[in-house]
């Protein structure tokens, strides 16, 4: 593609030859030649200058070392992470490739880091030049890098050429996560519903009670036998009933921006730090809602599957969080992550107690404020916390 | 993060590349033109200009863009005024000192750019004016200069967009000046070939000039002479003799002396420009006395027009190929104009022009050096199969003149024509054979033996010495003709000279002045034949050069596309009046609609100024000083403001708290709708004086 410059020599080079067919000065006849030669020369060289560029991109920590493409799995990080991207052009094709102009974009940079726009003076055939930034990851997301689009104008500005350099990198960055050590809501007395914990087939020791035959001899609790002349056996606390369950509400609505700070994205940090505390204490966790594309597994997650699902999940659902809580029955524990907070849902959340389900609400509105359809619908034996994006890191450890 | 380079000293290398790009033409325009000092004085100017844009403080206000504007038209009143009192290329002069003018608002790279172009058109004025291959060398260092900014522009644009800069190269990996010196050679080598065949191949031009040529200089005055005024004749002159240094052609006077010997210097008398090889005819000489040849009649036909003066020829006679010539005179000549055969229109800065008995044009002074003239002529086709069969009574006026012969002639001389012609039946053939003798039987010599006193020249060259110069070839075919009863007349002129491929121009010189016959044939009017070894057998012109090969004779065709440019452009030079007259209307609606679109919008800008002073006082604009002063103390310390940058955005790049304070005052200033309070501007003035001191810290 011509530059103005380049019609600028062209329109030059007219000139100079109708001047000089004028004038008849032979010089002239030269100067529009030498323009004329200029502006072939630079569009023959512009035709091959991007054609033999090659592109390799890795991402690590900048504190850890690069590890060579192809990965077998996907980087991951965390939001809020830092992240080294080095990128390395290799000529194979031409002689010389000058003045590279290009742009890379990194999906999970912040907004104003993700434009990295770069410069290579010169690069002959055969050798390599590496760049690099470190950003930070800005929110989660499973990210895909676009194209490189690189541009060069050749030494002079003649002609520009473009080219997009396929390099289809990936990247995976999970929630932010709060590190819950405890959760004084769920452990404390003061918890409505909270009941003696059942006997099961946990490790925790709970009582004692007389032997029953078929119980086994590893049961027996030696000391109490001894002390009352009969065989007593130890009962276990039934660990498998406090299992926790998140509720996500997956309902898209038209018209919501996408932003780090939204009552979702905080919902998901949330999750992710519930389901820490989970597995730490190794209470099975279960995640609830309603998708086409993102519905929950439904048996309890790992660690692991909990970060992958709340790294990729997005709200594009069309039920309404209200019937999904609707639906939930035979659940002990469930953590309402109310995004909005309608009457409709205050109700449904009213109704969980009925079918023997102890629920937690954080209504997470964007400025921490409660929601108005809250002074309506007052709910009760709900236990409900008001968080906003920015405070729900100090409302869950308290 | 990869570091960024700072783009102040790729600035500062763009400029010295614009810089010496500009002294380029300067030091032709010196050399071609002979105008040293005032290139000198605009060397030192736009190094001035320079300096002065690139200072951080350099913000046109009005009041040095009306001084620029004011400094234009003096200049340009300067030229004009240099055209009357005589200056020495006064365009080229204003041409240069305009570009000085403009140097002092070359802030932008784009007026970087916009100054080269105009050192091209400096660079055009010294080719047209230059006639060397010397100009070939300022076109090279130019055009490495030139490109040489682009690419430091080019560097810098890209260095200034980006984020990222490659990583320094591995320490294994060695610097490679070669491969770069080898890829700079190999791109120059290929546009060398590329501007080689460009050359090779565009297709020259060969007709009518859609503008007429113009001369702004002044014109000759006066009436035309009947007597030819030779400026090269010396005080001293030693009867005959020329020892080949000197410049005067016995022959371009009113009576050309058979008995002189000797050659001309090889100095450069003059420049032609022209698409066709031809010789360049002055005048001619009718009577014969047998050692002197001279004008019989001596009436001069005055030339219809001004500037523009066409000769009065039949409409036969104007048909052919066009050939427009340019000529340039560098020594004196005489008061006769050189003009290929035939010439129809004569361009020139005289008041009258005149035209002889024997079709030679004069002006009214002799040609000094520098005089600038163009010829239009016609090409004549003479076919030799045509010119046989040319037969009918001659003319009396052709039959009185041109068969004049001395009763000296010898009844050898006769004889020795009447043998040559015998086997021919037609005057051409008779005129050829005689030519051919001539040509094939005689010795050139400057230096032939003195002529003896009382002798008839013809006998004498023909018999006696049988070696001469072109004069007594000349003679001795005119003399045998007119004893054939053929009329013939003996021409004076130049020969072409040396065809300088590159700079387009026949280089003539004293040696080249010349003389050859022409012979009239019934019907076709004079053709001209040169008997004289070692010159061209037919002196009229050649077929219009088409391209740069042409007439070669190695590729006998000639580029299709030249003669399609020819004719394309003789259209248009007959429709020029009404193109311009088009072309001027459509540029004054641009500029009126472009004028009311920028005067309506100034109109607005000064209404809203107006109102919005209502109730601002002074102090918003105060408060804006206050800030430019700030930013301008930066500036000078290295911290310039970048283009586009806002007022919020600098103070973030340069944190200080008091430039935060001037910023805060500054945009309430600039943003608020209602005026600043005496208190913002008490805030602006501390933080301005805070910001000096700051400055002053940092000096010491």
């Amino acid at each position: 593609m011509p530059t103005r410059r380049a019609w600028t020599l062209l329109f030059l080079a007219v000139a100079f030859y109708g001047l000089a067919n004028q004038t008849q000065v032979g010089w002239l006849y030269l100067f529009a030649d030498a323009f004329i030669g200029f502006w072939i020369v630079a569009w023959l060289y512009s035709l091959g200058m991007l054609r033999g560029l090659g592109l390799s991109r890795t991402l690590h920590a900048p504190d850890s070392p690069e590890q060579a493409e192809p990965r077998e799995s996907l980087p991951t990080f965390h939001e809020g992470d830092p992240l080294r991207v080095t990128l390395t052009i290799t000529n194979r094709g031409a002689p010389g490739v000058f003045l590279v102009r290009g742009e890379e974009r990194c999906p999970a940079a912040p907004p104003p880091e993700q434009a990295q726009p770069f410069f290579l003076p010169l690069l002959l055939r055969q050798q390599q030049r590496r760049f690099h930034y470190d950003t930070t990851c800005d929110r989660r997301g499973h990210f895909h890098f676009p194209p490189l689009r690189l541009h060069s104008a050749g030494p002079f500005g003649l002609f520009r050429r473009q080219r997009p350099l396929e390099l289809p990198s990936e990247l995976l960055v999970y929630p932010y996560y709060h590190r819950l050590k405890r959760l004084p809501l769920l452990e404390s007395k003061k918890f409505p519903e909270r009941q003696a914990p059942r006997i099961g087939a946990g490790g925790e020791v709970i009582g004692v009670r007389e032997y029953r035959p078929g119980d086994s001899p590893r049961l027996i609790h030696w000391r109490s036998t001894a002390r009352t002349g009969q065989l007593v056996v130890k009962e276990f606390a039934d660990e498998e009933q406090p299992a926790l369950t998140v509720a996500l509400d997956l309902q898209h609505l038209p018209g919501e921006v996408e932003d780090k700070y939204s009552p979702f994205e905080s919902a998901l940090r949330l999750a992710a730090s519930l389901g820490y505390y989970a597995t730490q204490k190794g209470i099975p966790f279960h995640l609830a809602g309603e998708s086409p594309r993102w519905s929950p597994p439904r048996n309890a997650l790992s660690w692991w599957g909990i970060l992958n699902y709340l790294a990729r999940v997005e709200a594009d659902g069309e039920s309404p969080y209200a019937q999904l809580l609707h639906k939930i029955a035979g659940v002990p524990l469930l953590v309402a992550l109310v995004t909005q907070p309608s009457e409709a849902t205050l109700q449904a959340l009213s109704t969980l107690h009925r079918r023997g389900t102890r629920t937690l609400a954080y209504l997470i509105t964007p400025d921490g404020s409660p929601p108005p359809a809250l002074a309506a619908h007052p709910l009760s034996h709900v236990e409900i916390r008001i968080v906003s994006p920015y405070n729900w890191e100090e409302e869950l450890a308290r | 993060m990869s570091a960024q380079a700072p783009s102040s000293s790729l600035s500062l290398l763009l400029r010295r590349l614009v810089l010496a790009a500009q002294w380029v033409p300067l030091l032709a325009l010196a050399r071609t033109a002979g105008i040293w000092l005032p290139a000198l004085l605009a060397g030192a100017g736009m190094a001035l200009g320079h300096w002065y844009s690139a200072r951080p403080t350099s913000n046109q206000g009005r009041l040095p863009r009306l001084l620029m504007f004011v400094m234009l038209h003096v200049a340009f009143c300067g030229m004009c005024v240099g055209l009357t009192q005589g200056m020495r290329y006064p365009q080229a002069q204003f041409a240069i000192y305009a570009q000085v003018i403009t140097s002092f608002d070359l802030r932008k790279r784009r007026n970087l750019f916009s100054t080269l172009v105009h050192s091209l058109l400096n660079l055009y004025v010294a080719a047209t004016l230059s006639r060397t291959v010397e100009l070939g060398l300022y076109l090279l260092l130019f055009a490495g200069l030139a490109l040489a900014a682009f690419f430091v522009s080019e560097y810098q644009e890209g260095q200034e967009g980006a984020r990222l800069l490659p990583d320094p190269p591995p320490p294994s990996e060695a610097p490679r000046p070669t491969p770069l010196l080898w890829l700079g050679l190999r791109y120059g080598l290929l546009a060398a070939l590329a501007i080689f065949v460009a050359f090779l191949f565009t297709p020259r031009f060969a007709s009518r000039p859609i503008i007429p040529p113009f001369s702004i200089t002044v014109p000759q005055r006066g009436g035309v002479k009947s007597e030819i005024i030779n400026p090269g004749v010396p005080l001293v002159q030693v009867n005959g003799w020329s020892d080949g240094t000197s410049d005067y052609y016995y022959g371009f006077d009113s009576n050309l002396d058979l008995r002189y010997r000797g050659g001309l210097s090889n100095e450069i008398i003059m420049y032609v420009s022209s698409p066709s090889r031809s010789y360049w005819r002055s005048h001619s000489y009718d009577f014969y006395d047998g050692v002197r040849w001279s004008q019989s009649d001596d009436t001069l036909f005055t030339l219809r027009g001004r500037i523009s003066f066409e000769v009065p020829y039949d409409e036969q006679a104007l048909s052919g190929q066009e050939i427009f010539q340019t000529y340039t005179i560098v020594r004196d000549q005489p008061n006769l104009i050189f003009a290929a055969y035939r010439p129809a229109e004569i361009y020139m800065a005289a008041t009258q022009l005149a035209i002889d008995a024997g079709a030679g044009i004069r002006s009214p002074e002799p040609l000094a050096a520098g005089t600038t003239y163009s010829v239009l002529s016609y090409r004549p086709d003479f076919d030799p199969a045509t010119l046989r069969e040319a037969r009918g009574p001659l003319p009396d006026l052709i039959e009185d003149r041109y068969l004049q012969l001395p009763d000296s002639i010898s009844a050898r001389v006769r004889e020795l024509a009447r043998e040559l012609a015998e086997p021919h039946d037609n005057d051409f053939d008779r005129v050829a054979a005689l030519n051919e003798h001539l040509l094939t039987s005689y010795a050139y010599n400057f230096f032939p033996p003195p002529h003896p006193p009382g002798a008839e020249v013809v006998d004498n060259f023909l018999f006696v010495d049988q070696e001469g110069v072109c004069e007594q070839y000349v003679t001795a075919l005119v003399v045998m003709a007119r004893s054939l009863g053929i009329p013939a007349r003996l021409v004076a002129g130049y020969g072409s000279g040396d065809y300088n491929r590159l700079t387009g121009y026949y280089e003539v010189s004293a040696n080249d002045a010349h003389a050859w016959a022409e012979i009239y044939f019934p019907g076709h009017g004079w053709v001209p034949f040169d008997p004289t070894p070692g010159w061209e057998p037919r002196p009229y012109p050649t077929p219009v050069q088409e391209w740069f090969l042409s007439g070669s004779t190695l590729l006998d065709w000639e580029l299709p596309i030249g003669g399609l440019l020819s004719a394309g452009a003789t259209g248009a030079s007959l429709l020029a009046p009404y193109l311009i007259g088009a072309l001027s209307l459509f540029l004054v609606i641009l500029l009126t609609l472009r004028l009311n679109t920028q005067l309506r919008a100034r109109l607005a800008a000064r209404l809203a100024r107006r109102y919005s002073r209502l109730d601002d006082g002074a102090q918003r604009s105060a408060i804006l000083r206050l800030y430019r002063r700030g930013v301008a103390l930066l500036a000078r310390r290295g911290r310039k403001r970048g283009e586009g940058e806002t007022l919020g955005e600098y103070a973030a790049q340069h944190p200080s708290p008091a430039l935060a304070r001037l910023t805060e005052s500054a945009e309430i200033a600039a943003y608020r709708p209602t005026p600043p309070d005496e208190e913002t501007l008490q805030q602006a003035q501390a933080a301005l004086q805070a910001l000096q001191q700051e400055a002053r810290r940092k000096k010491e």
